[in-house]
C-alpha cells in the first residue's frame, strides 16, 4: 500500500468522525474502573471451584517435589499415549531436579527450539507428547485461568499439541481476576510474542449445543500449586 | 457477503415453517438466555461493568482516527505489517498477493466474521490456495458449502445427524467416529491436526486491538485460534476498523463481559494475545504477521446517525434475545450478520436498497437492547433506518395513500364519528364470535397469520355522552 492510499483512508475516517452521532461519548478517556477485591483467604477455594466446573483439576504441592511431579506425570498418561512430555526450559519452573527425576521414569523430553518450525516432521514429533508441562506468570481465582507469557525456553506449544497440559504455578501468583493482574502488571501483556490466558480445557458446544472437552488444544488441564 | 437474496418475506415464510428448524434455535437460544444471565449474576456489580464498557467503545469509536494511528506504530514497531483496506476488494487483493508472493499453499482458518463478510475463502481457493476452516461450526458450515447461521453459534440451525452425514459423507468418518458429539469432536481433532501442522498461513479475525500495546486478542474456545496463530509460518489477522480498546487495562474491562454475554462463560478458553511475529530468541510462532484493517463501508457508518451499531464487540446476545431471531433463525436475514444487530449493520453497510426489508424485522421490543453488554440502542437506529426507507418510497404505495384517507377522516369530528360506526357495523355483518378471519388484500397480510378483532358497536365519545346523562352516581 502507497502511504498515500493509508493517508487517504485515515482521513476519510476522521471527516466522518465530525460528522457522526456518538451516543455517550466522552473527550477524554473514561479512565479506571474500580471494583471490590475478593477476600484474600477466599482465593485459592475460589480458583478450585472455578477450575472444577470447568471440568479442570487443581492439585496442591505445599513443598516442591520433583518426584511427586513425575508421579503426577506418569499416572496422567498411562494408557493415553507415548511416554513423551513437551516441556518448558527446567530453569523457568519452580521445581528443581525434573530432568533427573523424568529420565529415571524412563519419560522422554522433548523441548521446542527455534528452528523446530521450518520443519514439518519436527512439528509432527511434537504433536507425538502426551503431556505438556509449562510453568505460568500467574493464576486468576475469579475465573480459574492461567497465563502464560511466551518467550525463551516458554514455547507456546507445549500448553497447546498435547492432550493433557500440566501446569506448575507458585502459589503466590495467585492474583483476584485478569482486571487485577493486568492493573498491578501491565506490562505482563506485552511480556512476551504471545500472552494467553487460558481457562479450563479446550471446549466446543458447536454440534446440538452439547459441550464436549478437548477439540483442539489440551482436553485436560491440571493446575499443581506449588508452595 | 453474497448479494441480498431476492424476498425476506419468502426466506422468513421457509424458514417458519420449518417445524425442526425453529425447535433448535428456539431450544439453544433458550438455554444461552440462561446462561447468559447466570453468568452476569455472578458477576459483582455487572450493570457498573457494562456501563463503563459502554463509555470505553462510545469514546473509543468517537477518536477512532487517533487510536487506529497508536495500534498501527504500536505493530509496526513489533515488526508486524499494517495494510489499510478500504474495501473488501482491497484486502482480498493484498492477502492473495501475499500468497503469491510468499508461495503459500494451505490456510487454516479460525473464526473469523469479517472474512465471511468479503467472501474471503472463495477468492483464496481461486487464488490457488486450499482453505480449511477450523472452528468445529465453521468446518461444518464449509463441508456443508453452507453460510453460519449465528455469529457465535454458527452451525445452531444443524442437528447432530446432519453433521454425522456430512463427516461420513465428505471427510470419510465411520460410525465408530460419529457414535455421539463426542467422538464426533474427536473425529474433526484428528483430522484437522495434520491442517494445523502442514498449513502455511494462517488466517484469523481479531475481537480487539490495543491501541497502546498494538496487542491482538483473539478468543476461542477449541483452541484452534492459538494453532492457526503459533503454527503456520504467515499470520494474517482480519479486523475491522471499529475493533479498538485503548489500552489492555480496557481489554480485561471488555472481556469482563464478552465471554459472559455471548456464551455464559466468565472467560472464553483462550483469550490470546499477540504481540507481532515472533522474537529470534522465541521457539515457535509466526515470522511474519500481517494485521489488515479493512473499512468496506465502516466509515461511512461512523460519519452517520448510525455510528453507536460500531460500539458493537460481536457477542451475540441480542440474537438470542430477539423473539424474531428465536423463530427464523439466521439465515433469513440474507446477511453474515443477522439478528437485532445485523438488521441495522447490515444495511448500514451495504446500503438500505437491497435490505430494506431488514430494520422490518423487528417487534421493536427492546429485547435487544436489554441484552447488550454495551447498551447499543439498536431500535432507535431500526426506527431511523424505517424512517430512511420511507422516504426512498420503499414503503407500499396502499400505505401512503391510506394514510392520506386517514388524515382526511381523522382531522374531522364529523367524518370520524361517521367512518367509525360504518366500518364497525361493516365488520360486525363479517365477523363470527367477534373476530374476522379473513380480510381482501392487502389487509390479507394480518389476516393470514392471525385474528383480528371487530370494534365496538358503540364508540367511546357515544359512550361517553351516554354516561354523562345519566344521573351522578355518589361514591359510597
Ligand atoms: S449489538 Fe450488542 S448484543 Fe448484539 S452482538 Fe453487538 S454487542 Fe452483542
Amino acid at each position: 500500500m502507497t502511504p498515500d492510499a493509508r493517508a487517504a483512508m485515515r482521513a476519510a475516517i476522521a471527516a466522518a468522525i465530525g460528522r457522526g452521532t456518538f451516543p455517550d461519548a466522552v473527550a477524554d478517556h473514561p479512565g479506571a474502573f474500580s471494583w471490590s477485591p475478593l477476600a484474600a483467604g477466599d482465593r485459592a477455594a475460589r480458583f478450585r471451584a472455578e477450575l472444577e466446573a470447568l471440568g479442570g483439576t487443581c492439585h496442591d504441592m505445599p513443598e516442591p517435589n520433583a518426584d511427586a511431579v513425575v508421579a503426577l506425570l506418569d499416572r496422567l498418561m498411562a494408557g493415553r499415549g507415548p511416554r513423551r512430555v513437551l516441556v518448558w526450559d527446567e530453569a523457568l519452573l519452580p521445581v528443581a531436579g525434573l530432568p533427573t527425576a523424568l529420565v529415571r521414569a524412563g519419560i522422554s523430553i522433548d523441548t521446542v527450539t527455534p528452528g523446530d518450525m521450518d520443519s514439518i516432521e519436527r512439528r509432527e514429533e511434537l504433536a507425538s507428547a502426551t503431556i505438556g508441562r509449562t510453568g505460568a506468570d500467574a493464576a486468576l481465582a475469579e475465573t480459574g485461568s492461567i497465563v502464560l507469557a511466551s518467550g525463551p525456553g516458554r514455547a507456546r506449544l507445549a500448553s497447546l499439541l498435547p492432550p493433557i497440559h500440566v501446569a506448575l504455578v507458585e502459589r503466590h501468583r495467585l492474583v483476584d481476576s485478569l482486571a487485577a493482574l493486568i492493573r498491578v502488571r501491565p506490562d505482563l501483556a506485552t511480556a512476551g510474542a504471545n500472552v494467553v490466558c487460558i481457562t479450563g480445557p479446550s471446549r466446543t458446544a458447536d454440534i446440538e449445543h452439547t459441550l464436549s472437552r478437548g477439540v483442539h488444544g489440551p482436553g485436560e488441564v491440571h493446575v499443581v500449586f506449588v508452595g | 457477503m453474497s448479494a441480498a437474496p431476492a424476498s425476506f418475506y419468502r426466506r422468513t415464510a421457509d424458514a417458519l415453517a420449518d417445524a425442526r428448524l425453529r425447535g433448535a434455535v428456539g431450544r439453544v437460544t433458550a438455554s444461552v438466555r440462561r446462561s447468559r444471565q447466570a453468568a452476569l449474576d455472578r458477576l459483582p456489580d455487572a450493570d457498573a461493568w457494562r456501563d463503563h464498557a459502554r463509555q470505553l467503545r462510545a469514546h473509543t469509536i468517537a477518536h477512532l482516527d487517533r487510536y487506529l494511528d497508536e495500534l498501527t506504530s504500536a505493530i509496526e514497531a513489533r515488526g508486524g505489517h499494517v495494510f489499510y483496506a478500504p474495501t473488501a476488494e482491497d484486502a482480498i487483493a493484498y492477502v492473495t498477493d501475499l500468497a503469491r508472493s510468499r508461495h503459500l499453499k494451505t490456510a487454516v482458518k479460525s473464526k473469523s466474521m469479517i472474512s465471511e463478510e468479503i467472501d474471503l475463502n472463495a477468492r483464496l481457493e481461486a487464488a490457488g490456495v486450499r482453505v480449511v476452516e477450523t472452528d468445529l461450526g465453521e468446518y461444518v458450515v464449509q463441508l456443508a458449502a453452507d453460510h453460519p447461521s449465528h455469529i457465535v453459534m454458527p452451525i445452531i440451525h444443524k442437528t447432530r445427524g446432519e453433521v454425522a452425514d456430512l463427516f461420513r459423507a465428505k471427510a470419510g468418518a465411520t460410525d465408530a467416529d460419529l457414535a455421539d458429539v463426542a467422538s464426533m469432536t474427536q473425529f474433526a481433532r484428528r483430522t484437522l491436526r495434520p491442517e494445523f501442522l502442514r498449513a502455511d498461513l494462517g488466517v484469523s479475525g481479531v475481537n480487539f486491538g490495543v491501541a497502546s500495546t498494538g496487542t491482538l486478542c483473539i478468543c476461542t474456545n477449541e483452541g484452534n485460534g492459538r494453532l492457526v496463530t503459533t503454527l503456520p509460518r504467515v499470520h494474517v489477522a482480519m479486523m475491522g476498523i471499529e475493533r479498538l480498546v485503548p489500552t489492555p487495562e480496557d481489554l480485561t474491562v471488555m472481556l469482563q463481559i464478552l465471554g459472559r454475554s455471548a456464551t455464559g462463560q466468565n472467560l472464553t478458553v483462550y483469550t490470546n494475545l499477540i504481540n507481532g511475529p515472533r522474537p529470534d530468541d522465541e521457539s515457535d510462532g509466526p515470522s511474519e504477521l500481517h494485521v489488515v484493517l479493512v473499512d468496506n463501508g465502516r466509515s461511512r457508518v461512523l460519519g452517520s446517525e448510525l455510528a453507536e451499531i460500531l460500539y458493537c464487540i460481536r457477542c451475540g446476545a441480542c440474537l438470542n434475545a430477539c423473539p424474531v431471531y428465536q423463530e427464523i433463525g439466521g439465515h433469513a436475514y440474507g446477511s453474515v450478520y443477522p439478528g437485532p444487530f445485523g438488521s441495522v449493520l447490515t444495511p448500514a453497510l451495504r446500503g438500505l436498497e437491497a435490505f430494506h426489508d431488514l430494520p422490518h424485522a423487528s417487534s421493536l421490543c427492546g429485547a435487544c437492547r436489554d441484552a447488550c453488554p454495551v447498551r447499543i440502542d439498536i431500535p432507535r437506529m431500526l426506527l431511523a433506518l424505517r424512517a430512511d426507507d420511507a422516504k426512498a418510497h420503499h414503503a407500499p404505495w396502499w400505505i401512503a395513500a391510506g394514510l392520506r384517507v386517514f388524515r382526511w377522516v381523522a382531522v374531522n369530528p364529523r367524518r370520524f364519528q361517521t367512518a367509525g360506526r360504518l366500518t364497525a357495523k361493516l365488520m360486525h355483518a363479517t365477523s363470527r364470535n367477534g373476530w374476522i378471519r379473513w380480510l381482501p388484500p392487502p389487509l390479507s397480510g394480518w389476516t393470514s397469520t392471525r385474528d383480528f378483532p371487530v370494534m365496538a358497536v358503540e364508540s367511546f365519545q357515544e359512550r361517553w355522552a351516554r354516561r354523562s346523562k345519566l344521573p351522578e352516581q355518589k361514591p359510597s
